[in-house]
């Protein structure tokens, strides 16, 4: 049996509850107890260190922390991780299996597995998210210079064990990435109950709320969610929207309007919320909406859809790709009148209940599934 | 040939900032211009456009003024058309800076007129106090020698005029000073139903003195003369018209030594007309005086008027019983008790002052205003003066500009437009390039950059090229003085004025604009073009006109955020080549003279290299290129300078290091061309979306280069489809599939496309210069 090691190093380093995170949280909390594993950390001047056992803990306690807990945890990690008596991962043991389930843009760490032999290479095992930050700089901030990201990029596509967290990833890389008619590789959907177990059926309620689940970035399109629900005020002034997330890349314009609407006439904006808020933030909406420009695979659809609640998206967002438009209104395109009518559309009694009684009947990926899923491939 | 502008209606620019200025907007001075706009709409001169010359930093000038001209600029630097004489009328040169407005001068083929209402701080003593005033008098006078004509408000100061400044005869029209007409329009309503007080009218008599707190203006003497009938038993008081302070106030009450003074600031022409009218007398005992107006007001009133004996009084009135002098109280005691006891001598005052009335209404004395400007004009036509007629000739135009060698765009456009512009211009270049300066046939290197071409210079418009290097230092500074056409070559000024004005000037700057605090962090950003809040155009805005542009997205952009309206003249290329220098079996030869490898996909990125053209992207597409087993081959044509160690440390690390070739100094003209014929494609970034063109973008588009470059950029160069655009600005994916598609089809496509051939014949520089002969007026 394989020696399975976890690169973690970007969390490790940066714990900041990213989406990535979230992926490589849920991944520890449902991996197989059966499956024995250890976490590796990147050291520039050293190569993989291995943590012990406390660090895996204390990473798998990350999410689920309070703040001050959560401070805590990450204090006590960094402990571990600067410890000298460490051992070295040596790459050499045919073995060893190494799974990179992160992204990263530190050139050192890129360095380090260009620098591998191909049958060290042939034993690494990438979980790729998506090519947004390279085919779409702009979702991400000017920070990520394209040469950074282009290390990464070239790194996964000189790899031979390639998985990804959509089917849709997954063409990208090979059609874009790689320019090759292949398409293999194995995609595994995320879990959509991340929120916690699936609650009761409750009808939807008389006025219409809506949710955006997500960080402030500018492919998520709140202002124009925020503009056309405006519009869609005129005709149900009693409608209510409410954005659920932190601060991301977004300019201090966008920031500006969201700060100075928030609390105006239905509208609120909900900073860092908690995972327990954003799971009441869902089962009192009647619908979310997603109007996000490009995903890898798009996390809180399936979620709201999980915790019984229909959604507004476009069409491309990957994780709706196999529901067959059960629970959800899609929208042809991005924009006010799209989202305007999508939202009257969702106001209709008839079409919520429908949706609403065909999300809570549907049938979604859970992270166990994805775990198990994950660990068989990389154990493979 | 001579072009005239397509409504070619005579200009007079009036410096309106004594309008602006509170200080002088409601004293004489603001008075007398404002009766002068009003009253040209009666004057040989109605048919001109009146332009008001404004100063941004002074307060906002009245609605209700504005509406006395057509039109208003902060523009100090004018366009004109040869075969028109424009008008400039400096209303008030000795208290506002005329440095500035020398554009308008005899030079530029304007007629000057100044209008000149006293030297009273020269002639009285108590105004120059310090040595830096008094040179700066003098220094004013000297400039007051300077204009075409003249329009003093008396014949004293007519006189004063030509004795300080030797001015001719011709060259002056004595207007005198206009009773506004409201005020006239109200003495008729008053004068019908309000007899003088203790004359019919009911209260008690007063005198009146329409005063000022200027010492000149003599009040004491006034209190003191009533002080001396009032011992006598005499029933009269004093009112006291003008505004005054707390302080100013206290002393002459204590003059008074009585409660029998009354001050009344802030009158309506009605409540004015009113005070004259009911009063006994009115007293003017200034010492020195430019012109009166309270002497011809109180005329129109129905005031008699006793009034000192200095010279403006003595042009007036005539008779001995209205006349005193200045520093005699008793005489002016003697004149007033006169004119209380004595039956009669009140009305044969009104009849001797009677010829007052109706000579200085705002009609008659526009009349001589306008009528002098109006002969002036004529002399200069018929040749009778010293300034010159405008005649059959191509305008004349001046450039400001960096030019070659200097190591720029620019420099490099600016040559180009030149040597298109003599087909419809007298072109002259002012520019600090190291001499000699290689120039076109018919273009004159005037001098380095300065002032001069706006002051002493003979043009008819003055061109300001301004861009966002160091190079164009000094055109920023006339473009902040003066104004004026200008052609705004980068789409911020972000670079030149960190660099003129270093960091804590800089930030100090950002944080105005901004009304905000700035930190270094984002400074930095700004400096690399990252989202910058602002153009930092704002400074040159105000006077900057017509502001000239390249591209319409740059257009849009100024438009949308500072609702400035910018003229389009859309960018060409520098570079032209032939159908035989693009044919394939040159490229064949070029290629192999430069040693290219065959059958290697040459990419080249033109001009010098920078982080905000975003060269990195450019190695990381090489390298994807070679992975997708295409033979890519990237040459940077252009200076690469301080970045090359990164450039090859980034291509060593992504394993293209042999693929990526640099130019460490500039690239020579000959190079440059050659890798434009010899490439395959180009690739032309930008990390910015501000509307910006890119010069070598047009030349690849000249050359029919398949080029690569952001959506932005093929929009503000307006490019044959040959260039495609990249919707993300720096997505090295995106680059490397355009750069992949060209590839597929490189060997099937011709280089002198009909879409080259449309776009060579249409963006020339003879095109360039019609257009912006149609944007100045001369088309």
């Amino acid at each position: 049996m394989p020696e399975l090691y976890l690169d973690l190093t970007e969390w490790l380093n940066h714990p900041i509850r990213s989406g990535i995170q979230r992926v490589e949280g849920e991944m520890l909390r449902w991996w197989p107890a059966e499956v024995p594993f250890r976490v590796v950390r990147f050291d520039p001047a050293r190569g993989m260190v291995v943590m012990p056992d406390g660090a895996t803990s204390r990473l798998g306690q990350l999410f689920t922390a309070t703040e001050a807990k959560r401070e805590e945890l990450v204090s006590e990690l960094r402990a571990i991780a600067g410890s000298p008596a460490l051992r070295v991962l040596d790459l050499n043991d045919n073995q060893i299996r190494l799974v990179v389930p992160e992204v990263f843009w530190d050139q050192a760490r890129s360095s380090f597995y260009f620098g591998l032999n191909a049958r060290q290479m042939e034993r690494v095992y990438f979980l790729v998210f998506d090519l947004l930050p390279f085919t779409h700089p702009f979702y991400f901030g000017p920070s990520v210079p394209g040469e950074v990201t282009g290390a990464y990029f070239r790194l996964l596509r000189m790899a031979t064990q390639v998985g990804f967290i959509s089917r849709a990833t997954r063409t990208a890389f090979h059609s874009r990435l790689r320019r090759s008619a292949k398409d293999d590789g194995p995609a595994f959907y995320l879990g959509s109950d991340g929120l916690g177990p699936r609650p009761e059926y409750a009808p939807p309620g008389d006025v219409p709320v809506f949710s955006v689940i997500g960080t402030i970035d500018p492919r998520k399109n709140h202002i124009v969610t925020l503009q056309a629900f405006r519009r869609f005020q005129q005709e149900r002034p009693e409608a209510r929207l409410r954005f659920y997330g932190s601060w991301g890349t977004s300019r201090e314009q966008v920031r500006a309007i969201i700060a100075a609407e928030t609390g105006r006439h239905g509208f609120e904006m909900v900073e860092n919320p908690s995972d327990a808020v954003v799971r009441a933030g869902i089962l009192e909406s009647t619908f979310t909406i997603y109007p996000s420009a490009g995903e890898g695979f798009g996390l809180p659809p399936v979620e709201s859809l999980w915790l019984g609640t229909p959604v507004i998206a476009p069409r491309y967002i990957p994780s709706l790709e196999n529901l067959g438009g059960r629970g959800l209104v899609f929208l042809d395109s991005v924009d006010q009148d799209a989202l305007v009518a999508a939202m009257r559309t969702a106001s209709q009694e008839l079409v919520s209940r429908e949706l609403r009684e065909q999300a809570h009947q549907m049938e979604l990926p859970t992270w166990r599934s994805f775990a198990e899923e994950f660990s068989r491939w990389v154990r493979s | 040939m001579p072009r005239s502008r397509p409504n070619p209606m005579r200009t007079v620019y009036v410096d309106m900032r004594c309008l602006q200025d509170p200080a002088f907007r409601e004293r004489g001075i603001g008075g007398h211009v404002a009766s002068m706009l009003r009253a040209r709409a009666a004057s040989g001169l109605s048919g001109a456009r009146v332009v008001g010359l404004l100063d941004p930093e002074l307060p906002k000038l009245p609605e209700g003024l504005r509406a006395l001209c057509d039109a208003t600029t902060f523009c100090l630097n004018p366009i004109t058309v040869p075969a028109i004489r424009d008008v400039y009328i400096q209303t008030s040169p000795m208290t506002h800076d005329i440095a500035d407005t020398w554009s308008f001068r005899r030079g530029r083929g304007f007629l000057s007129a100044a209008v000149v209402y006293d030297f009273i701080p020269l002639d009285w003593p108590g105004y120059l106090e310090t040595k830096a005033s008094r040179i700066d008098y003098l220094a004013g006078l000297a400039r007051l020698r300077t204009y075409d004509c003249y329009l003093p408000i008396s014949n004293c100061t007519a006189r004063r005029l030509q004795e300080l400044t030797g001015v001719s005869d011709r060259q002056m029209d004595v207007t005198g000073a206009a009773v506004r007409d409201s005020l006239v329009a109200a003495a008729m309503a008053s004068q019908a139903g309000n007899p003088p007080n203790g004359r019919g009218g009911t209260g008690e008599p007063y005198a009146l003195v329409v005063g000022g707190e200027d010492r000149r203006k003599n009040v004491t003497a006034a209190i003191e003369a009533l002080r001396m009938v009032r011992q006598e038993g005499v029933a009269i008081g004093l009112k006291v018209v003008g505004n005054y302070t707390e302080v100013a106030q206290r002393d002459l009450q204590d003059a008074c030594q009585g409660d029998w003074m009354a001050f009344l600031p802030d009158l309506t022409d009605e409540q004015l007309a009113s005070v004259y009218s009911r009063a006994a007398v009115c007293l003017v005992p200034s010492h020195i005086e430019g012109f009166s107006l309270p002497v011809v007001e109180a005329a129109e009133c129905g005031c008699p008027v006793l009034a000192s004996r200095c010279a403006a009084h003595l042009e007036l009135l005539n008779a001995d019983e209205a006349l005193f002098e200045a520093d005699d109280p008793g005489g002016l005691a003697d004149r007033l008790r006169a004119v209380l006891r004595e039956p009669g001598l009140r009305e044969k005052l009104l009849r001797q002052q009677a010829h007052l009335v109706g000579q200085f209404r705002e009609l008659q004395v526009g009349e001589r205003f306008w009528g002098g400007i109006a002969r002036a004009l004529t002399a200069a036509r018929e040749g009778r003066s010293t300034f010159s007629v405008g005649r059959s000739r191509l305008p004349r135009l001046a450039f400001l500009s960096p030019y070659p060698p200097d190591q720029s765009g620019v420099a490099q456009y600016t040559e180009g437009t030149l040597a298109a512009a003599t087909k419809r211009f007298d072109v002259s270049l002012y520019s600090d390039a190291a001499g000699p300066l290689s120039l076109a046939p018919r273009v004159r290197h005037a001098g380095p950059l300065t002032a001069a071409p706006l002051i002493q210079g003979d043009y008819d418009a003055v061109l300001l090229v301004l861009g966002n290097s160091h190079l164009h230092t000094t055109i920023l500074d006339i473009a902040e003085r003066f104004g004026g056409p200008t052609i705004l070559h980068d789409s911020r000024l972000t670079q030149i004025y960190h660099h003129r004005l270093g960091r804590t000037a800089f930030r100090a700057l950002a944080a105005k604009l901004l009304s905000r605090p700035v930190l270094d962090t984002e400074i930095e950003r700004w400096l690399r073009d990252d989202d910058p809040p602002t153009l930092f155009i704002e400074p040159i805005l105000s006077r900057c006109h017509p502001l000239l542009v390249h591209s319409r997205p740059l257009q849009r952009l100024i438009r949308s955020k500072y609702g400035v309206e910018s003229q389009l003249v859309p960018f060409v290329p520098s570079r032209s080549f032939s159908a035989a220098e693009v044919a394939e079996d040159n490229r064949v030869s070029v290629r192999t003279k430069l040693g290219l490898a065959p059958g290697s996909f040459v990419i080249s990125t033109f001009g010098h290299v920078e982080p905000s053209k975003n060269p990195m992207a450019c190695i990381v597409a090489v390298e994807l290129l070679r992975a997708w087993k295409i033979p890519a081959e990237c040459w940077f044509v252009g200076r690469a300078g301080q970045f090359a160690p990164e450039l090859r440390r980034v291509a060593e690390r992504f394993g293209v290091a042999d693929h990526i070739h640099l130019f460490e100094d500039y690239v020579t003209e000959e190079t440059y061309r050659d890798y434009l014929i010899a490439s395959d494609a180009a690739i032309q970034l930008r990390n910015h979306a501000l509307g910006q063109v890119s010069a070598a973008l047009a030349d690849c588009a000249s050359a029919g280069l398949p080029t690569v470059a952001p959506a932005t950029l093929i929009e503000a160069c307006a490019v044959p489809a040959y260039c495609r655009g990249l919707a993300e600005l720096d997505s090295p994916l995106q680059l490397a599939e355009a750069l992949a598609e060209i590839a597929a089809g490189a060997r099937s496509a011709s280089r002198n496309s009909e879409a080259r051939q449309a776009y060579v014949r249409e963006n020339t520089f003879d095109g360039y210069v019609k257009v912006l002969a149609e944007v100045l007026g001369y088309a």
